[in-house]
């Protein structure tokens, strides 16, 4: 296969993914029960995928996530777009110094992004109502765990969704 | 560098948002519309809880149905003030829809009719009045703009009566209109109306109701004649000397639901007006509503209660328009797109209704105001903020049943909220709300559409 074919077909897919895993998180965490240790499935398809990207293609990756949850969450777009945007530019910094492949730096940036993404979406609420910041400390620390849990042992399956191939910048 | 810049812009203007940049991000995010489909398999994972929820939601609604209509109806009829105050007078019904976006003493009401209705015509609520009618809306046909006597430039002749008990005292005359200024240390949300030129000084306190000069070039200011206004007090002033005010009756913040509005008994060419006209009891009317597609599940956006809706603007969606399940509200229209909508369900920290309180026992609804959703505590009741005046009840808790009222645009009065115990005393409180879980979660609401439908002139 030549460099570059199926890539079109392959952020297609990409697209696909995110929404499903973006609906799959989202139906945890409408479950009572499982509400508060449901992880963020986009931002963990994220943290597990950003580091086998090319460090251009890490932006296009945020897009389409953001899309994925616009699409579904009920969130403000453009808090979404930042928000999936700050988190590129984050991990291509981070990984001038850390592997981003290996599972527990995916893992610890799943950790660092779910809550950090939660924490936005809450600001961007209070600062546009004019109400105080109404997110606990505990809230952040499960979703922050159930992220980097999932991340951890489900991140190389989520690395290796079909179709994804031609994205990844060189083979296993 | 570039990048950074960029991104700072975005954070800027998510924080603090700028309505061109918003429509263009809204215009970029139309494909959304299209990916949410694909979320369309997430519809079958737990299809069966949901249609044995939407069942057991339906399942009572005749029943809610009726209780709606009965509220509405003695809504209308506690409206109404007593009968030798409509004399001379005919009335036609009107619903606060909402504040007027110049001022917070302007609201705009929709009437029963407009037929004879003409600016200067008085506007009560009970016995209390509360303003004037000051034009036709050039929105809609049904609806007219009503100075509120809260207003700087809304006044009305009063005459102060004496105190029951000291009956047979001299009372005085006074101009009323707009606010007194707040004294020093008082609660934020009280507010109380300004008394100027008292005929005697030495008058402190006394019902104080409309009594126009008869010399007034006004034809309608015979229409207002005797309906109250509240009770004089005077407190003293932080700069010396006494000011004297008005305590109104009403709460004229958020309060105000239903109203009439005064018409001259007859018409010009003396054939007699209808006595009394309603406004038609519409809230359950299914041609009012809209069945809703929704396109994700709730708890994606962490801390909030949202789920996205296949509905926008492009067809007919408005923002703040009520979502509900059978006769309860269960949301909100928040922000709307042009191809969706995110629709803030009950529990959304921050959403806003308004509402009312019926109980059997009670003489009348009670017009809460504002509730603020404060989400769910540990074991998922709903919790919802009261900010109490404390004129509604000499004791309490009472137990009683939740329903919205008027004054927001989109929600229609009478849909439920939920049963809660209402405390009494002035003050923040929070309510705890028993609901049946299964209307929050029925997946596909009903939007309401009322206010864009047809209307009759």
């Amino acid at each position: 296969m030549r460099r570059g074919e199926g890539r079109g077909q392959a952020w297609i897919l990409l697209l696909v993914w995110a929404t499903w895993s973006t609906a799959f998180g989202g139906w945890l965490a409408g479950d009572g029960r499982l509400a508060r240790w449901a992880p963020d499935l986009t931002v963990a398809l994220f943290a597990s995928l950003a580091g086998f990207l090319a460090a251009r293609d890490v932006p296009r990756l945020a897009l389409v996530a953001a899309l994925a949850r616009v699409s579904l969450s009920g969130e403000v777009p453009l808090a979404l777009l930042a928000g999936f945007l700050a988190l590129a530019s984050a991990a291509n910094l981070v990984r001038h110094f850390v592997d981003l492949r290996g599972p527990f730096a995916r893992a610890g940036l799943a950790a660092l992004a779910a809550p950090a993404l939660a924490a936005w979406s809450e600001a961007v609420r209070a600062a546009r109502a004019g109400e105080a910041f109404g997110l606990a400390g505990g809230e952040f620390a499960a979703l922050s765990f159930a992220s980097a849990l999932v991340t951890l042992v489900g991140g190389d399956l989520l690395a290796r969704l079909p179709g994804l191939t031609p994205l990844r910048r060189r083979p296993w | 560098m570039v990048a950074a810049l960029g991104l700072g812009v975005l954070a800027y203007f998510s924080l603090r948002p700028l309505e061109p940049l918003e429509r263009a991000v809204d215009f970029l995010f139309l494909p959304a519309r299209l990916v949410g489909e694909l979320a369309a398999p997430a519809r079958w994972w737990n299809a069966r809880e949901l249609r044995a929820a939407e069942r057991r939601s339906l399942a009572g609604l005749e029943h809610e149905a009726r209780e709606v209509a009965a509220l509405l109806e003695a809504e209308q009829r506690h409206a109404l003030p007593r009968a030798e105050l409509l004399a001379g007078r005919s009335i036609v019904h009107g619903e606060v829809v909402r504040r007027s976006a110049k001022s917070l003493d302007r609201a705009l009401v929709r009437l029963a009719t407009t037929e004879g209705i003409e600016p200067g015509l008085p506007v009560v609520a009970g016995e209390y009045l509360v303003g004037r009618v000051e034009a036709l809306s050039g929105d809609r046909p049904d609806e007219v703009e009503v100075a509120l006597v809260t207003a700087s430039d809304v006044f009305f002749g009063a005459e102060i009566l004496p105190p029951a008990s000291e009956l047979g005292a001299p009372g005085a005359r006074a101009v009323v209109g707009g606010l007194a200024p707040r004294v020093e240390g008082e609660a934020a949300g009280a507010h109380h109306l300004a008394v100027h030129n008292p005929s005697r000084h030495a008058v402190l306190s006394g019902p104080v109701r409309v009594r126009e000069p008869e010399a007034l070039d006004d034809p309608f200011a015979a229409l207002a004649q005797g309906f109250l206004l509240g009770e004089l007090e005077h407190v003293q002033h932080p700069g010396g000397g006494v000011l004297r005010r008005v305590r109104p009756g009403l709460d004229y913040r958020g309060g105000l639901y239903q109203v009439l509005v005064l018409r001259p008994g007859a018409r010009d060419d003396g054939t007699a007006w209808e006595r009394e006209v309603r406004l038609a009891l519409d809230t359950l009317d299914p041609t009012r509503w809209r069945r809703v597609r929704a396109l994700g599940g709730q708890g994606i956006a962490r801390g909030r209660s949202l789920r996205t809706l296949a509905a926008g603007s492009w067809s007919g969606a408005r923002q703040g328009a009520a979502l509900a399940s059978g006769a309860w509200l269960v949301g909100r229209l928040g922000r709307v797109g042009p191809l969706t909508s995110s629709a803030r369900m009950l529990d959304d920290v921050g959403l806003t209704v308004p509402a009312i309180a019926w109980a059997a026992g009670l003489p009348r609804p009670i017009a809460l105001g504002e509730l603020r959703s404060v989400g769910r505590d540990h074991e998922g009741t709903l919790l919802l903020e009261w900010r109490s005046g404390g004129e509604h009840l000499a004791s309490g808790p009472l137990a009683v049943r939740l329903y919205t009222g008027s004054g927001h645009a989109g929600v229609p009065r009478g849909l439920l909220l939920g049963d809660a115990l209402l405390p009494a005393g002035a003050g923040r409180h929070v309510l705890r709300i028993e609901r049946d879980a299964a209307h929050a979660a029925v997946r596909d609401p009903w939007l309401w559409v009322g206010e864009s439908a047809e209307v009759r002139p």
